[in-house]
């Protein structure tokens, strides 16, 4: 006070600075705000937000296309994707060959071309995506709610109950996942809800581990300690502080689980082992086109289905980058300590 | 920046909605412009250039068959697996000769002539003479007993005891002549005495050393056209010339097994000439194919894929025979037992597609459940069911399954079998991983529910499957046959004494008194002449063909890829080097 007493002037003229007018911000609203300049995120939200939206309205589109994901049509099978076709018919390239194609398709734009059966690949792979995108987020938010809760419980409590809770997850992360996953889902019949179950529940060991030594960090924090004095009882410092304060860490594993959960439901259909056929879903696309990769057409040697390998192994790769981009971005995001305010 | 952002987001989703309903050109179908060739047969007469002195085939060379597997034991009596057959097959004599385009039973081998008893019991094989194992001993009736008594004896565990039911005795009548004397009449039972033989004085008298001899490993002799040289485990097996063979001596030097695991570097080692034979996988074929240096035996191979239609109520599973062998009622499938319902699944089918889509070409119709690989006993007159949608509705609308509260799905109104209302539901299972079964399964569920029904498909795990299958307890099955050889017996599969839940495989519950004493007549015919037992089959073929216990989608299909590198290969579909003392190398 004496200071602002003796240096009034500078003090307003501090006072005026832009800078420091400014309304003061919270944590979130600066997280949100250093997200929205990380250009590379925004993108793959983007076409997560894309992709989800699609596959919500994947009956909607099928409608406005004319063809189901099932409906078969083999006169029409290995029909190249029409998309290229099209654009050159607009662009008047070539008038003839996206004509012809439709009249071989029974006027039905095939975007990204026919399967073995002449099932429309666009259709199928937003109804996969319905499928392996349904299956991630919920295997994830499963993964979340045991991994908080019992990652929470253990790094809060300590002690035995550490001990224990940590004895298990050791033993159970020491078996390989995917053999386990192989094993369970040969014992009982893969279809998209207990595939989640076994997803979500042989998935959550990771995330409590990683909530456990974060929990053990805060729980040693000044403010625990004194909401503790204050007389809080566990449940309270548990909900207002402990996993307020871990919810960063939260998001961006989350982020980064959905991504691997999908892989895994993709591996998992590609072994023949996931959601079975005739339901589509992006890995089971893929693990069909495998076999024909060498399939040529006797006439003009030209290859059959690459389409049918490249657009479900491309949406997948994109999809999980995305997820692991804004895996990261939400990283650099949440973290105060790398936060690069202007 | 933010508005900016999101309104690019609406921009990306609006331009994907939009694809949707975009202006389309109209569709045109394009003409057939198939041009038609003309096939002219032109007689050419050729000029034959008389020689005093013919040519003399080129001697040498080596033959490579690339195999994904290795033997395992090469005792022609002990071996179970086709790759230990492929190489011992060179070495042993068999009694048995067998034709390599129609499969029949021919004395081509040991047995150069034979005569059966008036009742059919005893048959009395006439030997070749003359025929001598690699280390100058003669092949004779005793090596013939030795294996078959050693096969018998218990110091000696083989999966082929089985090869001696019904075989009462086997005698050495003189060293070129043996009666086997049979307890009753089965002719596909003669197939069990083409094993082949032991050199019996290579081996203990008491078959002790049957099942240890280094012999297993290393036979040192050979009566056939190849005489073993080495074998490497897992890497390859060599042969060489046998020069004193009786049908006379190979012009080639050897022949190779070589041990390649991986299909495309099989097909590569094939196209650089490393291997000169493989079996080529159906996304290979166009490589092989549009090789000038290679040739491609295509040959209908002794199996087929079926969908196997329940007959009798899934929900109770009986055997079809009571223990004094009369036939058991079987409370009848809700809508399968139904012919018409079997029909119209049977015409509802694109076969057409089916092969050359889902099968990728590699598959012929057939009628019924007598392969045209078996050719004597083959009904070629039989058609297969045509694809023909409105003939199926036609047949189900007749039967009292029509949609009368049009949902898609028919219901009974006045069908024969299943209750009034009943929707026309039927379960379609497959084994999961198949893919082939599994695209299949896809393309019936879609193609059946066009024409109303409502096919609840799914594909299990095969372990699963087969308990549904041999349980009795499935609707609709996509499955296959294969290895069933060259005799046409497969009362298994229909003969109503083999509907047994838990174990049988006549698991469609397939029951019909005339075609169980087909079966058993066809079996049973003294002297066993293909001639003879033709017309019983025929008349199987045509009675399977009209009750559509299994809808027969295709039969199987192999590939052999193999080289230009010597003249006078001339394969058949049940076997590739018949012929093999014939080859010499192209000049």
């Amino acid at each position: 006070m004496t200071i602002a007493q003796a240096d009034s002037p500078a003090l307003t003229t501090l006072a005026a600075d832009p800078q420091l007018q400014r309304k003061p911000r919270t944590y979130w609203s600066m997280a949100l705000h250093s997200l929205r300049r990380d250009l590379v995120t925004m993108i793959a939200i983007a076409f997560l937000a894309v992709m989800t939206v699609l596959s919500l309205l994947a009956p909607a589109i099928a409608n406005g296309i004319g063809v189901g994901p099932n409906d078969t049509n083999p006169d029409n099978a290995f029909q190249q994707p029409y998309l290229g076709p099209y654009v050159q018919w607009r662009t008047g390239q070539d008038p003839t060959t996206a004509p012809l194609m439709l009249g071989k398709s029974g006027g039905v734009p095939h975007w990204l071309g026919t399967d073995q059966l002449g099932r429309d690949q666009f259709v199928r792979l937003l109804y996969g995506g319905r499928v392996s995108l349904g299956i991630a987020l919920a295997a994830a938010a499963l993964t979340l709610i045991l991994g908080v809760t019992v990652g929470t419980v253990a790094g809060f409590f300590g002690g035995v109950v550490d001990d224990l809770i940590m004895w298990f997850i050791n033993t159970s992360v020491s078996i390989p996942g995917i053999y386990l996953l192989i094993i369970v889902t040969a014992m009982f019949k893969p279809n998209p809800i207990t595939l989640t179950l076994f997803l979500g529940l042989l998935g959550w060991f990771g995330t409590a581990r990683l909530i456990r030594g974060n929990v053990f960090k805060v729980r040693a924090l000044d403010f625990v300690l004194a909401a503790r004095s204050v007389g809080s009882r566990n449940a309270r410092i548990m909900f207002q502080h402990v996993i307020p304060n871990s919810l960063p860490i939260i998001i961006v594993n989350a982020a980064i689980d959905i991504g691997s959960l999908i892989l895994a439901e993709s591996a998992l259909s590609f072994l023949g082992l996931g959601v079975q056929p005739p339901t589509a879903t992006w890995g089971s696309m893929l693990n069909r086109a495998r076999n024909l990769i060498f399939l040529r057409d006797p006439e003009t040697g030209a290859n059959l289905a690459l389409h049918l390998l490249s657009v479900p192994g491309l949406l997948i790769t994109a999809t999980v980058l995305s997820l692991y981009l804004i895996g990261d971005g939400l990283r650099d995001a949440l973290d105060p300590m790398m936060k690069n305010i202007r | 920046m933010a508005r900016k952002k999101f309104s690019i987001l609406a921009a990306l989703l609006a331009a994907a909605l939009v694809l949707a309903a975009c202006p389309q050109p109209t569709p045109v179908v394009e003409t057939v412009r198939e041009t038609v060739v003309v096939t002219q047969v032109v007689t050419q007469t050729e000029e034959v250039v008389v020689t005093p002195t013919p040519v003399p085939p080129m001697q040498g060379g080596v033959w490579v068959e690339g195999s994904s597997a290795d033997a395992t034991i090469l005792n022609p009596i002990l071996a179970s697996d086709s790759a230990s057959f492929d190489v011992l097959n060179w070495f042993f004599p068999s009694l048995l000769g067998q034709d390599p385009f129609s499969g029949a039973i021919v004395p081509t081998e040991m047995a150069a002539s034979w005569d059966v008893s008036e009742d059919g019991l005893v048959w009395t094989f006439n030997l070749q003479d003359g025929v001598m194992w690699s280390d100058g001993e003669q092949v004779t009736a005793d090596d013939f007993k030795f294996t078959y008594d050693a096969i018998g004896s218990d110091l000696v565990e083989t999966p082929r005891k089985a090869n001696l039911d019904n075989i009462e005795s086997i005698e050495v009548l003189d060293p070129l002549t043996i009666q086997v004397t049979y307890a009753e009449v089965k002719c596909d039972a003669l197939n069990n005495l083409s094993l082949g033989w032991l050199p019996s004085h290579l081996y203990a008298a008491d078959y002790s050393d049957v099942m240890d001899s280094p012999l297993n490993e290393a036979p040192a002799v050979s009566a056939g056209p190849f005489i073993f040289n080495e074998w490497i485990r897992d890497d390859n097996s060599t042969v060489l010339r046998n020069d004193g063979y009786w049908k006379g001596a190979p012009h080639m030097d050897g022949w190779i097994y070589k041990i390649v695991p991986d299909p495309g570097a099989r097909l590569a080692q094939l196209q650089t000439a490393e291997l000169d034979l493989i079996g080529v996988q159906p996304e290979q074929l166009t490589t092989v194919q549009l090789n000038p240096d290679l040739n491609l035996h295509k040959f209908k191979d002794d199996g087929y894929s079926y969908i196997g239609l329940n007959q009798a109520d899934p929900a109770n599973p009986q055997a079809g025979q009571d223990e004094d062998g009369n036939l058991v009622a079987q409370d009848p499938h809700p809508i399968l037992s139904d012919l018409a319902v079997r029909q119209a699944i049977a015409h509802a089918l694109d076969y057409d597609a089916i092969i050359s889509k889902v099968y990728l070409g590699q598959g012929y119709q057939i009628a019924s459940n007598v392969l045209p690989a078996v050719e004597w006993a083959h009904d070629p007159s039989l058609r297969p069911y045509a694809f023909d949608i409105e003939a199926a509705a036609q047949i189900l609308d007749d039967a009292g399954w029509t949609d009368s509260d049009e949902d898609g799905v028919r219901e009974c109104n006045g069908c024969a079998t299943a209750e009034e209302g009943a929707t026309l539901t039927i379960r379609l299972q497959t084994n999961a991983g198949n893919t082939t079964r599994e695209d299949l399964g896809a393309l019936v569920k879609d193609q059946l529910d066009g024409i109303g029904f409502d096919i609840q498909f799914e594909a299990i795990e095969f372990g699963t499957l087969v308990g549904e299958l041999l349980g009795q307890t499935f609707d609709m099955v996509i499955i296959g046959w294969t290895g069933l050889g060259t005799d046409p017996n497969d009362d298994a599969f229909w003969h109503s004494k083999f509907d047994t839940p838990g174990s049988g495989f006549n698991f469609v519950s397939y029951q019909n008194a005339r075609i169980d004493e087909l079966l058993e007549q066809a079996v049973s015919v003294p002297g066993c002449a293909t001639a003879d037992r033709a017309p019983f089959y025929h008349e199987i073929q045509k009675i399977i063909h009209d009750d559509i216990p299994y809808v027969f989608v295709t039969g199987s299909v192999g590939n052999t890829g193999y080289s230009k590198k010597f003249n006078g290969t001339d394969p058949g579909p049940w076997s590739f080097y018949h012929n093999i003392e014939t080859w010499s190398l192209a000049q």
